[in-house]
């Protein structure tokens, strides 16, 4: 809690409106991405779940050279099996906003909030069907390394420092998790590590391309852990820069 | 690009550490599985307690063995559970255990050749699951043999319009074992010309075996052009789970008559689960009550006229049960 009360103290005190008198460059960006997902899911099976998910993301950035805003929505689906198992047909959805400020050379440091949604569809191997959903609002304090030496390499760390998990058991009525509850880092473990590079630039559009991975698990009655591994290329239009 | 595999390469690695293991598929971890996940969830041992931690004790040693060995003790495990919702398979396409299959499987001697002499005519709703006729001029006839599939309940209307002006219907879901409550509600949604109460659900949600949820109201609610006439439900033995549902729909609307005899009394909402050998599993996780908070399971649902088939009927093919609703809907 005191970690996420020190994140939260941390975008109110680097609010954009500070950097108004910096030159600040806008785009919009347009990411496809894929997944490696490998989950297991005790609500619907205790085997571990594997597959693809595609992804497609759409985003507002907005920055200066001491600070970073961004904002989007990340969709996915696909489809997961397991060796003896069935399959679990999977669609995500998400909300980001994402607010970082430079406080030494080479680091950043700032606060995502995301709310984020799943619905899982697990067929059982005898064709029946049942379908799970989830979600949860979590605040993440990010930190954001562009070193020298990494030449243009950008790396970001996030981890769930507070969240509010919906997790409600197969059917909505039915479980302790039916409205979202407040989970701290001991019970929902979301840690994640990105690295980006710029692929390029023709006109006012600018190419990278990147890899996270997410490591996520929570326990609780019914547990759940999950590797997520995602390769992904973002398309961006720079907009009229503006002081 | 170093940077990104090497990253990549501890991201693979990882996965089992996050994520742990994949579960033993030996024979007594299967086994501890099935207790434990039926410990978990099972919705009836709160109003049927049964000592659990004995059952599963007394028959694990027989599961340390060969794999037919280790299904024998699975079935010993579930058997005492009494409950046809409690199933066991080793493929999908392979033979089922039901627990309490004694129930699951009673006699009726219901016999549609005999129905057919009292509705020669029978047509089939565009799916196939429907079979209807008339059993006279203005009395009409429906047969539901299971509520199975997905997407054919509003045939009904269908049905209702190619009986035309008939002033009753005879719902006969003799020997339906059930399916997807969501085609009861379907059906019954056009004959109630407002909003329901047919009964209760208690789900397990806890580790202990008393831990359930409050009572969930489950409610009726009307769908397209009503049909305003009487109606007859015909029950038997046979009749179990989402056709149970189907009766306390009918039954909450005013003017239903069910004749026939008392249903299975199989309610429990089956929760499928798998097993690390890729076997699989289902057990209820639910606790059906009646709008007067009584209990389904076990007991069943009694008809307002009571009448049984016999083995003298079924020889002569006579259909009392039918007759009786015909006698009924007759009446002015």
């Amino acid at each position: 809690v005191s970690s996420a009360r020190s994140a939260l103290l941390l975008v109110l005190l680097c609010a954009p409106g500070n950097l108004a008198s910096q030159t600040r460059s806008h785009s919009l960006e347009l990411g496809l991405s894929l997944d490696r997902l490998d989950h297991r899911d005790d609500h619907a099976s205790r085997l571990r779940y594997s597959g693809y998910l595609r992804g497609l993301r759409f985003g507002y950035r907005t920055e200066t050279p001491a600070s970073r805003f961004f904002t989007g929505f990340d969709l996915r689906d696909g489809s997961l099996s397991a060796d003896l198992g069935g399959e679990q047909q999977t669609a995500e959805g998400s909300y980001s906003a994402t607010y970082d400020r430079r406080v030494r050379t080479g680091i950043s440091v700032g606060a995502s909030v995301a709310l984020s949604g799943r619905l899982l569809e697990h067929r059982y191997a005898i064709g029946l069907t049942e379908t799970f959903v989830g979600g949860d609002l979590a605040l993440r304090p990010v930190v954001r390394f562009t070193p020298a030496w990494l030449g243009r390499t950008e790396t970001r760390v996030a981890a769930t420092a507070a969240a509010m998990v919906f997790r409600p058991y197969s059917r909505a009525k039915a479980g302790n998790y039916g409205s979202p509850k407040f989970a701290s880092p001991s019970t929902w473990r979301d840690v994640s590590i990105a690295i980006e590079r710029p692929l390029g630039a023709t006109g006012r559009f600018v190419y990278r391309y990147g890899y996270e991975l997410r490591l996520n698990s929570h326990r609780a009655e019914s547990g759940y852990a999950a590797v997520r591994n995602t390769v992904y290329f973002v398309s961006a239009l720079r907009m009229r820069d503006r002081p | 690009m170093k940077r990104f595999a090497l990253l990549a390469a501890a991201g693979l690695a990882g996965c089992t550490a996050v994520i742990g293991p994949d579960a033993s598929t030996s024979p007594e971890a299967i086994y501890d599985v099935v207790w434990q996940e039926v410990d978990r969830h099972y919705s009836f041992f709160a109003v049927r307690p049964l000592n659990w931690d004995s059952i599963g004790l007394a028959n694990r040693p027989a599961a340390n063995a060969t794999p037919v060995q280790l299904q024998a003790a699975i079935r010993r495990l579930l058997a005492p559970l009494d409950d046809p919702h409690v199933t066991f398979r080793t493929h999908p396409e392979g033979p089922v255990f039901q627990s309490g299959s004694t129930r699951a499987h009673p006699v009726t001697f219901f016999d549609m050749i005999a129905v057919q002499r009292y509705v020669p005519a029978l047509q089939t709703s565009p799916s196939g699951r429907m079979r209807f006729g008339k059993a006279t001029p203005s009395i009409g006839y429906v047969r539901v043999p299971d509520f199975g599939g997905e997407g054919w309940g509003r045939e009904i209307e269908d049905v209702l319009a190619s009986l035309g002006q008939v002033t009753g219907i005879i719902f006969d879901v003799r020997m339906n074992g059930g399916g997807d409550n969501s085609m009861a509600l379907d059906i019954a949604g056009r004959f109630t010309d407002s909003r329901r109460l047919i009964g209760y659900y208690r789900y397990r949600n806890g580790t202990r075996h008393t831990d359930l949820t409050d009572f969930v109201a489950h409610e009726l609610e009307p769908l397209g052009d009503r049909f305003d006439g009487r109606v007859v439900v015909l029950t038997d033995r046979g009749v179990a789970s989402s056709a149970e549902d189907f009766v306390l729909m009918m039954r909450a609307i005013p003017g239903t008559t069910v004749i026939g005899d008392t249903t299975m009394g199989a309610s429990g909402n089956p929760l499928m689960r798998e097993l690390p050998n890729g076997w699989l599993f289902q057990v209820s996780e639910w606790i059906a009550y009646t709008p007067e908070r009584e209990i389904v399971e076990w007991v069943g649902l009694a008809p307002d006229i009571a009448i049984k088939a016999t083995q003298q009927d079924f020889t002569a093919r006579i259909d009392r049960a039918l007759e009786r609703a015909i006698q009924e809907l007759s009446q002015p």
